[in-house]
């Protein structure tokens, strides 16, 4: 099922949280809303479910709009963060609960409930009590209950972050897994970043009622149309940092040009102010003192083991680099970062808006 | 040299037991209770055992208990027409009235928690019998039945049907103290429910709207099994204000017509008090203080087994 939203805006007493957002979810996409805490997430996804009403704007169903349709006529299921998972039934009652009204014959519904199970590897604790599963299980029955109503489309809402980290990531691949088995259209909310690149097919960032993006998981990161998605996406976030380009091709960092820390630009750049974005993994020291590089102070060191993050001070704006190894370097020693030569990586944003530039930088890979 | 141990045994025995005594008075907590103790010492554990005492003799018109009577006075109560038939009836009314309270009670606090504009007078106006009196209220009711001036019988009048007097017809009172025992105790009920509505998660609303359950089943399906244990903690409290249901009945019928409304709690007062049957009213006590214990076992012993505790 495709789903369509035009120009919807939803206001509630004293915020606005939504504006004029428009988007076309394809039919058995993987579709996932990020943002911060607050932008509207959830409020978005239920709105599609019909558990909110918009201000304005439509909602369509494979070109039937449904904007003023209560839930159970919209032929979707969702997954609640909390599992709201009724206490007092048991696991197989609580599956069976999603599908009881529909016009099915008791031994279909059985078999729908049966098959649910089956999907989210429960069948053993059909008699269960929620109480005496583990949050996990818990989430996977509430999966299944999802699931076996077989409604061309389901939401869910950070159905994953009451769990742990471990645990997080297993279930990141069951859905993933159901979603593949399936095929049914899955809007899924998150406010983790990793989940997001992990599990959607098209991501879309949602921030100060607006939507900041909308694309697959490796233009977002290669290709933030801002600065607000460069830093949402990616960890440690994207470095940026105010730059001064002059008119012969060098840049200094810092909002003034300083002529002594001048490094030449690897391409041609109009003179100005702009915001460099450079990604930690591509500003890495230099093995030997070079021409294009940063002088910097190591302010931290972190070892993650197979990755080392060193935080610098350069010329006053903080760094962090990102080696893919294990890195000996000592707190307030100093290091030269290498400005990375492939236009690529660098990320230049309009100092004044945020909003990413393109022209006059080639697009390095699209 | 045996005798001497033993002695020795015994003397430290006593010395431990002295000193346990000892420290139960140096417990803080003891002299913290002290006052309970006592205020529940004066006002219930000695007329209660006054009360069984006095079930036993047979009393003079001061109500002084005179002469040893066994079980004289229950016995004479199991062959009273009156009383079984008073005993019955109470049985009846503590149901007809826990019942209707709780079901009035849910109906009300499932309105208040629509999303409504001025819900808030509402849900005020149905809590509003916790702060009245169960004289005033009795007295208001007596008003509204009034049948030449009533609001009731005024409202017969105007839709054209007979004018019936309902408090001089056995049924009729009984409807009248059934009415304004459950108008009493709605005020609670609805609090006590509201409180319990709301403490479920919408979430599983959302889950139920989602699938295509209607309002009345959702209130079916979660929230009567969500709030079980209030449910049940709520009608054990109604049975036994049932039982012991007083002043709407002293006000309004005075126990008639035909001892209608003569329910056990009223019946001891007549007893007691106008009759000057001490004994037998004693007897009664005993009597509805073993029903209600009796009632409440078997409600906590097959009722609480129905009920899901979070
Ligand atoms: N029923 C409501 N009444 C008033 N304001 C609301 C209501 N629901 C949400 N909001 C507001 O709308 C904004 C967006 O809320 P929403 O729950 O959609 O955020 P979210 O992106 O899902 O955040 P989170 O990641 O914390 O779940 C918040 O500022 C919130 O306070
Ligand atoms: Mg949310």
């Amino acid at each position: 099922m495709s789903i369509r939203l035009t120009n919807v805006s939803k206001g509630f007493e004293h915020t606005q949280v939504l504006s004029d957002i428009s988007v076309t979810i394809a039919p058995g996409e993987f579709f996932v809303m990020v943002g911060p805490s607050g932008s509207g997430k959830s409020t978005l996804l239920r709105i599609i479910a019909g558990l909110t009403s918009v201000t304005a704007g439509q909602i369509y169903f494979d070109e039937r709009e449904v904007t003023a349709l209560p839930p159970k006529e919209r032929n979707l299921s969702m997954v609640f963060q909390n599992y709201a998972l009724l206490p007092f039934m048991n696991v197989a009652q609580n599956v069976r609960f999603g599908l009881d009204n529909q016009q099915l014959s008791a031994n279909e519904k059985n078999k729908r409930v049966d098959w649910a199970l089956d999907l989210v590897h429960l069948s053993g604790l059909r008699d269960r009590k929620p109480k005496a599963l583990s949050g996990g299980q818990q989430q996977r029955v509430s999966l299944a209950r999802a699931l076996a109503a077989k409604t061309p489309l389901v939401l869910m809402d950070e159905p994953l972050s009451n769990l742990d980290a471990q645990l997080r990531a297993e279930m990141r691949a069951e859905i993933i897994r159901l979603h593949r088995e399936i095929g049914m259209t899955l809007i899924y909310v998150t406010h983790d970043q990793v989940e997001a690149m992990t599990m959607g097919d098209r991501i879309l960032v949602l921030d100060a009622e607006q939507i900041q993006q909308l694309g697959t998981p490796l233009e977002l990161y290669n290709h933030p149309a801002n600065e607000f998605v460069a830093k949402f996406i990616g960890t440690p976030e994207m470095n940026i940092v105010p730059i001064t380009v002059n008119e012969h091709n060098q840049f200094s960092l810092g909002t003034e040009f300083a002529a002594q820390q001048a490094v030449p630009v690897p391409f041609a750049l109009p003179a100005g102010h702009y915001h460099l974005g450079i990604r930690p993994e591509q500003l890495v020291p230099l093995a030997a003192a070079g021409t294009a590089a940063l002088p910097a102070t190591v302010a931290d060191v972190q070892q993650l083991g197979n990755d080392t993050l060193i935080f610098s001070d350069c010329n006053g704006q903080q760094l962090v680099s990102r080696i893919p190894q294990q890195f000996e370097v000592a707190v307030g020693s100093r290091l030269q970062l290498a400005v990375p030569p492939q236009k690529g990586a660098w990320h230049l944003f309009d100092a004044q808006t945020g909003a990413a530039i393109k022209e006059g930088v080639a697009d390095g890979g699209r | 040299m045996e005798a001497d141990k033993t002695l020795k045994r015994t003397v430290a025995a006593s010395q431990q037991t002295v000193r346990a005594h000892l420290r139960i008075v140096r417990q803080p907590a003891v002299w913290f209770l002290l006052p309970s103790v006592l205020i529940l010492c004066v006002f219930v554990f000695y007329p209660m055992g006054k009360t069984i005492y006095n079930s036993f003799f047979a009393a003079n018109v001061r109500g002084e208990a005179v002469k040893f009577v066994g079980w004289a006075n229950y016995r004479t109560l199991f062959k009273d027409p009156l009383f079984l038939k008073s005993l019955s009836e109470t049985f009846v009314f503590v149901l007809v009235f826990a019942v209707l309270t709780l079901l009035i009670g849910i109906v009300l606090a499932r309105l208040a928690t629509l999303k409504l504009r001025r819900m808030k007078v509402f849900r005020t106006a149905f809590a509003g019998t916790m702060g009245t009196s169960a004289a005033a209220a009795a007295i208001l009711w007596l008003f509204l039945f009034n049948p030449s001036v009533g609001m009731v019988h005024l409202m017969l009048k105007a839709i054209g049907l007979p004018n019936v007097n309902l408090l001089v017809t056995p049924l009729g009172a009984q409807i009248v103290v059934i009415l304004t025992s459950v108008w009493m105790a709605l005020g609670f009920a609805f609090l006590i429910l509201l409180s319990a509505f709301q403490n479920v998660a919408p979430e599983y609303y959302e889950v139920a709207a989602i699938a295509g359950w209607s309002d009345w089943q959702q209130t079916l399906k979660i929230t009567v099994p969500m709030i079980s244990p209030t449910l049940f903690f709520l009608f054990v409290i109604e049975v036994i204000d049932g039982f012991k249901m007083f002043a709407q009945i002293d006000l309004i019928t005075g126990g008639g017509p035909d001892n209608a409304t003569n329910f056990l709690a009223y019946k001891i007062y007549l007893d007691a008090f106008v009759f000057h049957h001490v004994g037998i009213a004693s007897a009664e006590s005993v009597i509805l203080t073993v029903l209600i214990i009796f009632v409440t076992w078997i409600q906590f012993h097959y009722t609480e087994r129905k009920v899901y505790y979070a």
